[in-house]
């Protein structure tokens, strides 16, 4: 976790390529080690694919630069565009992987366990971490749950004759109503339940709690921290 | 208007690990005013099997025919469709969402494309219909309702469309036992008006005493298709699919275990009492 987030900061500080190539045999090699197989890493970029594109068209026409090769109305095609352009694509590419790798290595529990210790000093200025982490689990945890209650509310809404896919951008809107009101009741009566339920197992807050399982920093955590910040200091100084 | 399924074959999730075969070439026919109740263990295809048939989910192979028309062919008009199949889902309650009771259920004549007299008229037969004078709770907010009024609103806002075939997916779940019987009574009131009901229950007892044919569901294939003297018949065959029968039905199986020498079709309370009547009446049974 702490290791990605001083990835990010590094992937935006640097700029040169020379850097992102350093990056980038990192992540491979990560990547490697990870046993999460190449395929669904580059999986998980596809869907941004065409951000990336986009961001980079937008680059090459109309980053404004000195040595422009073509002119055309408002469309400026320089060499600082392309340059430009080719760093933010592969910039946001590696960010993505690098994302994604976290998020297929880890599971989220892990993520917001880890996040909680890792804020655990600012509970001294009374932040409330434990409550925090406990809200992004829960979310974490009713995604699938309310898809699937979508997918149960557009059923029945389509058997009465409601259509979601079709007519204009307005009409469109307006036909998701007959979905969103009842899954917001849905989710909030899920909610409440779901206090309910917590308070009844004597669920109250972060004060004296105890873990099922102990996030513990081993060897081997110790060591990729090691590596993984020497190697985003060396990149931000020397780069 | 008859709905006939031809070779269906349905897959969640395709060319995936998970990809499960929920339905697998199931062919069958329903005619006008059967009472059809599907049963199978949670998991056997049932459930996606009726929303094949009401077009809510394109099959992967095989044809849905409503009245000999392909729903999912090219140019078919959906409106038809849902004009002419209703479905009641499990939990329908959570399908409400308009300011008052009177625009929800109005929510599907007006989609069907109905004139405003004929949207009023359907409303307030629909709410009637499912035991509500029309004019109590027309302003209501559907969400000030208890559980059980919101189920019956919902329920009427399925009605309202006048449908001929009622699909139904375990619409007595969580219903106290009156509330069960009524709905039970609205059923078949509906079946003898002419609405074909095709429902998926794992209340056998109610099944046995008002369906006309019962489908047994297996894997994601059609096992056993027949009235429900016939497949209920079978205890250690269904049994073995994880289904029980009535309580009726059961308890004549037991006597037959014991030595009784009765008959397999009976299947209901009342058949049940007027056979061990007649039976001790005889003086057969000294037992």
């Amino acid at each position: 976790m702490i290791i990605l987030v001083a990835l990010l900061v590094t992937i935006f500080v640097v700029d040169t390529f020379y850097a992102f190539a350093v990056i980038a045999i990192f992540l491979a090699a990560v990547t490697l080690a990870s046993h999460v197989g190449v395929k669904t890493v580059l999986r998980g970029v596809r869907p941004l694919l065409f951000i990336i594109i986009f961001t980079f068209v937008l680059n090459v026409l109309f980053y404004t630069g000195d040595n422009i090769l073509f002119e055309w109305g408002i469309i400026k095609i320089s060499v600082e565009g392309i340059e430009k352009a080719v760093f933010i694509a592969i910039r946001l590419l590696l960010l993505v992987i690098a994302t994604s790798l976290l998020t297929l290595t880890t599971s989220p529990m892990q993520i917001t366990d880890g996040m909680e210790s890792m804020f655990g000093p600012l509970k001294k200025i009374r932040v409330p971490v434990h409550e925090m982490a406990m809200m992004m689990s829960i979310a974490m945890r009713f995604i699938p749950t309310l898809i699937d209650e979508t997918d149960r509310i557009m059923k029945a809404q389509t058997a009465r004759g409601a259509e979601f896919d079709s007519g204009n951008i307005f009409k469109k809107a307006k036909g998701l109503i007959p979905l969103l009101v009842p899954l917001f009741v849905g989710a909030f009566k899920r909610a409440d339940e779901l206090a309910l339920a917590m308070e009844s197992r004597c669920y109250r807050g972060g004060e004296g709690r105890t873990r099922m399982k102990v996030l513990v920093m081993q060897k081997i955590d110790a060591g990729a921290l090691a590596i993984c910040g020497a190697m985003c200091v060396l990149l931000c100084i020397f780069l | 208007m008859p709905i006939e399924v031809k070779n269906l074959k349905f897959t969640y999730m395709p060319g995936t690990p998970f990809a499960v075969d929920a339905v697998k070439d199931v062919s069958l026919t329903v005619e006008d005013g059967e009472f059809v109740g599907v049963i199978g263990r949670t998991g056997c295809g049932k459930s996606t099997l009726i929303q094949l048939m009401a077009g809510l989910i394109k099959p992967d192979a095989g044809q849905v025919l409503l009245n000999g028309a392909d729903i999912c062919g090219d140019g078919y008009d959906r409106k038809v469709l849902r004009k002419t199949v209703g479905v009641v889902f499990q939990y329908p309650e959570y399908q409400l969402f308009e300011e008052t009771v009177e625009r929800d259920v109005a929510f599907g004549p007006k989609k069907a494309g109905m004139s405003e007299t004929e949207i009023s008229k359907n409303v307030d037969m629909a709410l009637s219909l499912v035991g509500f004078d029309p004019d109590d709770i027309r302003e209501a907010s559907p969400f000030d309702l208890s559980g059980g009024q919101k189920r019956k609103v919902a329920i009427a806002g399925v009605l309202a469309t006048d449908p001929n075939i009622l699909i139904l997916d375990e619409p007595i779940a969580g219903l106290d036992p009156m509330a069960r019987e009524s709905f039970m009574e609205l059923i078949t009131q509906l079946n003898a008006s002419g609405v074909t009901i095709i429902m998926i229950s794992h209340n056998m007892d109610g099944l046995s005493d008002f369906a006309s044919r019962i489908i047994a569901m297996d894997g994601g294939q059609v096992v056993m298709d027949g009235p429900p003297t016939q497949v209920f018949a079978d205890v250690e065959k269904l049994a073995a699919m994880g289904l029980g029968v009535s309580e009726a039905r059961q308890a004549a199986h037991m006597l037959a275990q014991r030595g009784w020498d009765i008959p397999n079709d009976i299947i209901t309370v009342d058949a049940l009492v007027d056979y061990v009547t007649a039976y001790l009446g005889k003086g057969g049974g000294n037992a």
